[in-house]
């Protein structure tokens, strides 16, 4: 298969993309530190992956999609599969104070994400199909008070991924939204790990059946989807006395 | 930046510190700060050179990917936090194999160059510098320089055994040794006492290029040092059994075994530890005649964690060599200190080393020994006593080890100390890098 990602230089994403090499996909990778991508371009071949290029692309420059997304294009002559993972993130209490940062995560979270993902799905339907994965989170399933303003931005990512399912899977797009509750990488680096924290490896594992099977909706490790389903049934005033 | 309570290996001392884990080389340079900074990678070094109390660490295993790889050349590059676990899983199929590995595999390259590390075949492949062609390490000033033989050699050979102090090392390429299968010919023996020992270590020698002694710690007087001593080479594919050809470059499964708790501290008294070392004596002398890597280089990786065997209190290893000449002399005494300590005393290794190598690097020529002690009264004060013994007879300790060792006590046992700090005071003046270890022995302030 032909493989897209952005995402993945690091985390989830970079443990996802070994898995794709491993079983001889194609894989062409987009990121915006040109020497963190070659690295993550030697590594793939390294570990036997004989076809794998990059191009730059800054989700946080959303003029660098089309010509990313052309470049990919010319180099796999089609896309099967394209996964974002890439993503921001802080705490609340340091986004509260910080607007400019909270400003960037909410353009590159949910406004960039899906304007990435409006030129993927076009290309991907003009193609005659294929599979869009994104990585969003647990932290949209439900208004929680850990994450009001993180998980407002992956809450719409979410939302729009559900309807993008609905509107084109029967035109060929399969859309797989990725809920991880936690996992150990950089990004949430220095939080404590609840008890069923997740290895990057381990979730890749989830996340690359979910895909082969296209599933719409994937929770990483999969015990959160119980865990969420509970969370979403708590009445408000529960939600509004506890903290998580 | 978050706040954490870490520690090394020894569980002992436990640490808070501001944790940061960079994935990559930018990142890196992008955490650096002046307030005092140390790397870290896997976390087996067993006493405080990888945490730094109110300052910052670096976690680096995210820093785990392959920078390439020339197969005719047997030469790895890659990042500073891969594990020579990793490089087994990923090479040992293709037939290739660390060249330099010690007793466990969950060690990060920048780990195993900031410590030095050796391994069961020191005395014939010396240290881990011996598999380092070259490394790029990240600078005080936030330069990114590459280090070898030939460029900027006097950094490159201060970084072996310089504790993570000098810079942060991004990524290395090492020399990988041929296998032609994962399994090793081994060869045990059991020895009556210290001076069938060091006999024993003089006859197989020159047969194996691998050797390990483990002896009972508690045993004394005509059988002090009695224990066993395995022997091994590389399994040649004619080696192996029939059964064992099919698969002659098999590498195991991660370990399922682990140890979820700290032991209750009582788990550990004197008559636990002589039915444990009769248990290892058994199994030792009983090995196998061939015997898969996971058994003969790695034997306690197969308990994860277990560390936490020794309770909360947390445990120290306490390692030193003493020169080759009159090793008898030199070692006796102080094995034989440790016996009536009245401390517990467990996993007792001896080994033999070889030439010397880095400026701050722990082996020279002589006999080895390690010793585990839980945390405990009056442990302080033994080990103290231990150290002015082991100066005495012109030996050193282990700083990847160690917790105790005193800043007095340090540049009586290195004697190269000086010329590794004028290269510190060059490369890294303010002390950017800096840990408990390099406060407590006097390394960096």
């Amino acid at each position: 298969m032909n493989i897209v990602m952005l995402g993945a230089t690091r985390g989830m994403g970079r443990a996802l993309s070994r898995l794709f090499a491993a079983r001889g996909d194609r894989l062409f990778l987009l990121g915006n530190i040109a020497e963190d991508l070659q690295q993550s371009v030697v590594d793939l071949q390294t570990r036997g992956s004989t076809e794998v290029a990059s191009a730059p692309c800054d989700l946080l420059d959303a003029d660098t999609f089309r010509p990313a997304l052309e470049a990919a294009e010319r180099a796999l002559g089609r896309m099967d599969v394209v996964v974002v993972s890439a993503g921001l993130f802080a705490p609340q209490e340091q986004l509260e104070e910080d607007y400019a940062f909270t400003a960037r995560m909410l353009q590159a979270n949910f406004t960039n994400t899906v304007l990435f993902c409006e030129q993927a799905r076009e290309r991907i339907l003009a193609a005659g199909g294929g599979t869009l994965c994104v990585f969003s989170s647990v932290a949209g399933d439900r208004g929680r008070k850990p994450v009001v303003l993180y998980g407002a931005s992956k809450a719409g990512l979410s939302h729009y991924l559900e309807s993008l399912d609905h509107r084109y899977r029967q035109e060929g797009l399969v859309t797989v939204c990725v809920k991880p509750g936690f996992v150990k990488t950089t990004m949430t680096a220095g939080l404590k790990p609840p008890p069923f924290a997740g290895e990057p490896e381990a979730v890749a594992e989830d996340v690359l059946r979910a895909i082969d099977r296209g599933s719409p909706v994937v929770y990483v490790p999969p015990v959160w989807s119980q865990i969420m389903r509970v969370i979403r049934a708590l009445p408000r005033a529960v939600m509004r006395k506890v903290n998580f | 930046m978050t706040q954490q309570i870490i520690a090394g290996w020894g569980n002992y001392p436990r640490v808070e510190c501001h944790v940061h884990t960079p994935c990559s080389a930018s990142e890196v340079q992008a955490k650096l700060t002046p307030e005092g900074t140390i790397a870290r990678g896997w976390g087996r070094s067993y006493g405080d050179p990888a945490v730094n109390e109110r300052g910052v660490v670096l976690d680096l295993t995210g820093m785990d990917r392959y920078l390439g790889f020339d197969h005719d050349l047997a030469l790895l590059r890659c990042e500073a936090g891969v594990s020579l676990a990793q490089i087994i899983t990923d090479f040992a199929p293709r037939g290739f194999f660390p060249l330099i590995t010690p007793g466990t595999k969950f060690v990060s390259v920048g780990g195993c160059i900031a410590n030095d590390v050796h391994g069961k075949a020191h005395h014939v492949d010396g240290c881990f510098s011996s598999s380092v062609l070259s490394m790029r390490v990240l600078l005080a000033d936030g330069q990114i320089v590459t280090a070898s033989r030939e460029e900027n050699s006097e950094l490159f050979w201060a970084c072996f055994g310089g504790m993570g102090l000098l810079g942060i090392i991004l990524d290395a390429t090492l020399r990988l040794r041929r296998i032609e299968t994962t399994y090793f010919r081994q060869k045990a023996v059991v020895v009556r006492n210290l001076q069938e020992l060091l006999a024993a270590f003089d006859e197989y020698d020159a047969q194996f290029p691998y050797s390990v002694a483990w002896i009972d710690p508690l045993a004394r007087g005509e059988k002090q040092g009695q224990g066993v001593l395995t022997v091994g080479d590389h399994a040649s594919l004619d080696d192996l059994p029939r059964a064992k050809r099919a698969d002659p470059l098999g590498v195991s499964a991660p370990s399922s075994l682990a140890l979820p708790f700290d032991m209750p501290n009582f788990s550990l008294n004197p008559f636990t530890l002589r039915v444990l070392n009769l248990v290892i004596h058994q199994v030792q002398a009983h090995g196998a005649a061939i015997a898969h890597y996971e058994k003969f280089f790695y034997p306690l990786d197969a308990i994860g964690e277990w560390n936490r065997g020794y309770g909360a209190r947390g445990f120290t290893q306490y390692q030193f060599v003493v020169p080759l000449e009159d090793g008898y002399r030199r070692i006796q005494p102080i094995i034989q200190r440790i016996a009536e300590s009245g401390q517990l005393p467990f996993l007792n290794v001896l080994k033999k080393l070889g030439k010397e190598q880095g400026l701050l690097s722990f082996p020279r020529e002589g006999y080895t020994f390690a010793i585990d002690f839980p945390i405990a009264t009056g442990l302080a004060e033994l080990l103290a006593e231990l150290d002015e013994m082991v100066i005495d007879v012109e030996g050193r300790v282990y700083l990847g080890k160690d917790a105790y060792l005193s800043a007095e006590s340090l540049p009586r046992m290195y004697p190269r100390l000086e010329e590794w700090r004028a290269i510190k005071a060059k490369v890294d003046p303010e002390n950017v890098f800096t840990s408990n270890l390099a406060r407590r022995v006097g390394l960096a302030q």
